[in-house]
């Protein structure tokens, strides 16, 4: 039965017959042990064998690697008992599974029947080599897959075109064959036990690197046989499937945002969740949406009260890479800019190839800028113009940066090209600012806005997160005060909008700077629930750092309840540092973040009153007790009597002047209003400032190419609006009724300054 | 039900493993999809030493230089500290003297550190020898151990060490729990009954290498 099903299968893959022409030979000597795997993805309609002896029928490409590691043979007998290849049948593809012995041409057949999971599990003792063949005639590329426990190989097909690339990978020998038929590369890459061994060569078919790397130690074991046990993942609604990848588990696959998941056994310390809850885009509001972004202009208030309308929607997955271009303004900024991201590279390139580094190998890239570091000294590495700690810094976190998603997790092809990337953006970030260079939690940011624009668009984005005031702009600086400022802020919002919540925390002794600093550096990208993370992004994108604090003060409305139930630092700062998923899922979180306002100037004022009492060296707390804020929002007759306590106080440790805090933040009002319509006024005579965004740097040299903006430069982030904070929906309304009456204050104010 | 409460912080420079430690400590497996630290990171856990159950509360800090600024603010209070560096990385060894600088200057006088060469089982790139880094240890009076956060290896050992040997500078008068800044505080069982002035035991000190 097994035969018969198999040459039917065969007979049903035709189009593979073009990649029959090439093929990729390893032979990969090791320790005086010969390994030799043999692939050649010539996936005729007939067979694709993946290990076969070194005389198979491959033509072109051959590949010789030493390795230093110790090594299993790849090509050994097959024992048609310990094979469970397990692949369940999906609606839109046939699945087979194919033991292959490498030796003989025959091939047993193993379909297990109607199995509802998608896994291979093979005994991880097994010494068979067992070959998964799924092939999918509907669509028009022929990709093959194999990957491996053991010695264990899938290879995935899918016919009627002429691409034919394939992959394999092993948790013990780690291969990644993938051949492309068409455009005839075929990396295959591994690590060294020291991770210090990448080989690279290239084989007449095109590229075909190889390094090697035996997990030492850490093999675990994996791909059990469960044969109709696998979960079934993904939500069926959005039609998507779970894509096979990841670092040689035979249980990976990913969810439709690219993180991986993980298997049952550790799901307790899974991070991330894959129940998303965002709604399904409504077809006309979708037109409608890609109408708008075809008009779209960054500086009209109309597209952007609009914009708001679609974000509260819901921004569909698809049109995001859309939206972000043009919330970001990215073609503006970078067709202003004489900063030429390409030309960057090159001249990153030559200091890194006097490292002899090489970002598609960052394992060993890590060890040998830590070597070059040690060899060299701080003061050699910089007559070599480059910053040999600030390489290392980013290699170091790039797979640490979303571990398990698809583009940076593990070693596969996929993820190596994915930390490259993001080691170029990084890197390219850095000699764009050397001044802030590169602060963890950076490379959170600019992976997320890798996961879904290009990479020179990523690079811009990041520039335009990082240096608009609206946004990032020195939070990453090498002293972090903004962000330990921006934290003093968050308590005094936390203050007025959520006094309990706040006492509460004080009087457990947690510090607001605790948790905020991982909210806001990296932008709420370690809630678990992926789609609300993308929601805060849309938003934060449109109204900027205010965003960030309306996110922060929602979850811990959210958490309201449970944390006033917990009476220890210790209980309550895990809560705060990992979010749990039913607070941060999208059905929860959003429609909350939503409804939870906080207007710019609310927090322009805290900000200028953290500024005052660190000026003038008093205590932050007392002040803003007294806030009247404090009375519209809570219990008032509990408040007044709080406020009638601490009036006396507070006025001794004022001092200078005697001035009451209403007094000051009226004034701190003022100045807000008087910035804000001295900036309407600039804005209806000056040129858009997003027109000079990228017109500093026009030198050459690095040192000159400090990207500031003029108009950011001279005044403090807070002060310096840009114009579409005024014209964010929502507020306009307000602050408009405000100017009209403002401009007496106007003056009054700039006398004041 | 614990005992005594200790304030524990992990300090070292970026991808020493310090973050892994912890979790292997508290998780008891190795974390390897873990990601790198920002500000810090947080974890509790309640061990029995000589007979006590003690709480640990531990901090786990971000090692890149620039969040140094932040990482001073949580010495204050802090009963003991894990000195962590990576045997595989010289560069991270080197930088242990700025960060004792640190840990001297801002957490309390009585601060216990243990130094922590990690990634042990790395072995083959080894670039710090055991020698080398012990002799360290005993020059600026620490504790040392190498540890792997992979295998698990003296990882329990180094926290448990670390406070046996704040236990025994309680019982011998040297700290005083009750002092502000201490890191240290009782817990409910201790309020029950009150410390037993046993005479402070070496053992801890035997096992270890100074």
């Amino acid at each position: 039965m097994l035969r018969k099903r198999r040459s039917s299968s065969r007979g049903k893959a035709p189009a593979r017959g073009r990649s029959s022409t090439r093929s990729n030979n390893i032979i990969t000597p090791a320790e005086g042990r010969r390994r030799s795997i043999n692939t050649p993805p010539r996936s005729s309609s007939r067979t694709r064998s993946v290990n076969t002896p070194p005389r198979s029928s491959s033509r072109t490409g051959s590949v010789n690697t030493q390795f230093r590691s110790r090594s299993r043979s790849v090509n050994t007998p097959p024992r048609s008992s310990s094979r469970s290849v397990n692949t369940p049948p999906r609606s839109s593809s046939r699945s087979r599974s194919v033991n292959t012995p490498p030796s003989s041409r025959s091939r047993c057949v193993n379909t297990p029947p109607r199995s509802s999971s998608r896994s291979v599990n093979t005994p991880p003792s097994s010494s068979s080599v067992n070959t998964a063949v799924r092939s999918r005639r509907s669509s028009g590329k022929a990709p093959v897959r194999g990957r491996s426990s053991s010695v264990n190989t899938t290879v995935r097909g899918r016919s009627s075109s002429g691409k034919a690339p394939v992959r394999g990978r092993s948790s013990s020998v780690n291969t990644t064959v993938r051949g492309r038929s068409s455009s005839g590369k075929a990396p295959v890459r591994g690590r060294s036990s020291s991770g210090k061994a990448p080989v690279r060569g290239k084989s007449s078919i095109g590229k075909a690197p190889v390094s090697g790397r035996s997990s030492i130690g850490k093999a675990p074991v994996r791909g059990r046989s469960s044969i109709g046990k696998a979960p079934v993942w993904g939500r069926s609604s959005m039609g998507k499937a779970p894509v096979r990848g990841g670092r040689g588990r035979s249980n990976v696959g990913f969810d439709e945002f690219g993180f991986s998941y993980i298997k049952r056994r550790e799901r307790t310390l899974q991070h991330r969740s894959h129940d998303y809850s965002y709604p399904q885009p409504n077809p006309i509001k979708v037109k409608e949406l890609c109408e708008l972004l075809s008009y779209w202009n960054g500086s009209s208030f109309i597209c952007r009260s609009q914009i708001e309308r679609f974000i509260r929607i819901g921004i569909p997955p698809a049109l995001r890479c859309r939206v972000w271009k043009c919330l970001l303004d990215i073609e503006k900024v970078r067709d202003a800019s004489s900063f030429n991201y390409q030309v960057c590279l090159r001249e990153i390139r030559k200091p890194l190839v006097d490292l002899s580094v090489s970002e598609y190998s960052i394992i060993s890239a890590i060890s040998t800028l830590g070597e070059r570091e040690n060899e060299f000294g701080s003061a050699a590495a910089e007559s070599l113009g480059v910053d040999v700690a600030l390489f290392r810094q980013i290699a170091l976190d790039l797979q640490r940066s979303f571990p398990t998603h698809r583009s940076l997790m593990g070693d596969s092809p996929e993820a190596i090209e994915g930390q490259a990337k993001l080691f170029r953006v990084l890197t390219a970030y850095a000699s764009y600012n050397p001044q802030i260079g590169y602060s963890q939690g950076m490379s959170y940011i600019a992976a997320v806005l890798l996961m879904l624009l290009g990479e020179e668009d990523a690079f811009w984005a990041l520039v335009v997160l990082l240096e608009k005031p609206k946004y990032l702009s020195e939070l990453f600086d090498s002293s972090l005060k903004k962000i330990q400022h921006q934290a003093l802020v968050f308590q005094q919002l936390l203050k007025h909008r959520k006094p309990q919540v706040y006492q509460h925390l004080e009087n457990l002794g947690v510090s607001s700077v605790h948790f905020i600093m991982q909210w806001f550096l990296t932008l709420f990208t370690s809630l678990p629930c992926w789609d609300s993370v993308l929601a805060i992004w849309d938003l934060f994108l449109l109204h900027g750092m205010v965003v960030v604090f309306r996110a922060g003060l929602t979850v811990l409305q959210l958490l309201e309840s449970r944390l006033m139930s917990m009476s220890e630092e210790a209980a309550v700062l895990p809560v705060l540092l990992h979010v749990p998923i039913d607070v941060s899922q999208y059905r929860v979180l959003i429609p909350a973040l939503w409804s939870t306002e906080v207007q710019e100037w609310e927090i322009t004022c805290m900000n200028r009153l953290i500024l005052e009492e660190t000026d003038e060296g008093h205590d932050a707390e007392e002040r803003s007790r007294n806030s009247p804020r404090s009375l519209s929002r809570v219990d008032q007759t509990e408040h007044r009597a709080k406020v009638e306590k601490n009036e006396a106080p507070g006025k001794e440790a004022v001092g200078t002047g005697g001035r009451n805090v209403f007094a000051r933040m009226l004034k701190a009002a003022h100045r807000y209003l008087a910035d804000v319509s001295k900036q309407s006024v600039t804005k209806i005579s000056d040129s858009p400032p997003e027109a000079e965004f990228g017109s500093r740097g026009s030198s050459s040299s690095q040192t000159q190419r400090r990207p500031v903006h003029p108009d950011w430069n001279e005044a403090s982030a807070e002060h310096q609006e840009s114009p579409c904070r005024i014209l964010s929906p929502g507020r306009a309304p307000l602050t408009e009724i405000i100017i009209g009456s403002s401009s007496s204050i106007q003056i009054r104010e700039s006398q004041l300054i | 039900s614990a005992d005594f409460l200790f304030k524990f912080l992990v300090i070292g420079n970026a991808g020493t493993g310090k973050s892994c430690l912890l979790h292997q400590f508290i998780e008891n497996n190795f974390k390897d999809d873990s990601n790198h630290t920002i500000g810090v990171e947080f974890g509790s856990k309640i061990i029995n030493v000589v007979n006590k159950f003690v709480k640990l509360q531990i901090w786990d800090t971000a090692g890149q230089e620039r969040f140094r600024s932040v990482t001073r603010s949580y010495y204050r209070g802090a009963a003991g500290a894990l000195l962590v560096y990576d045997i595989t990385s010289r560069e991270t060894y080197n930088a242990l003297t700025n960060w004792l600088t640190d840990a001297r200057m801002l957490a309390s006088q009585n601060i216990v550190i243990i130094l922590c060469g990690n990634k042990k089982d790395l072995d083959a790139d080894r670039e710090v020898t055991f020698l080398e880094a012990s002799r360290f240890a005993q020059e600026n009076e620490l504790m040392f151990l190498e540890t792997s956060a992979l295998t698990g290896e003296n990882v329990e050992e180094a926290f448990v060490q670390c406070a046996r040997k704040i236990l025994n500078k309680i019982e011998s008068g040297e700290l005083d729990p009750e002092r502000m800044g201490s890191g240290i505080q009782y817990g409910d069982a201790a309020l029950r009954q009150l410390r037993s002035p046993r005479r402070a035991q070496a053992e801890s000190v035997q096992e270890c290498s100074c």
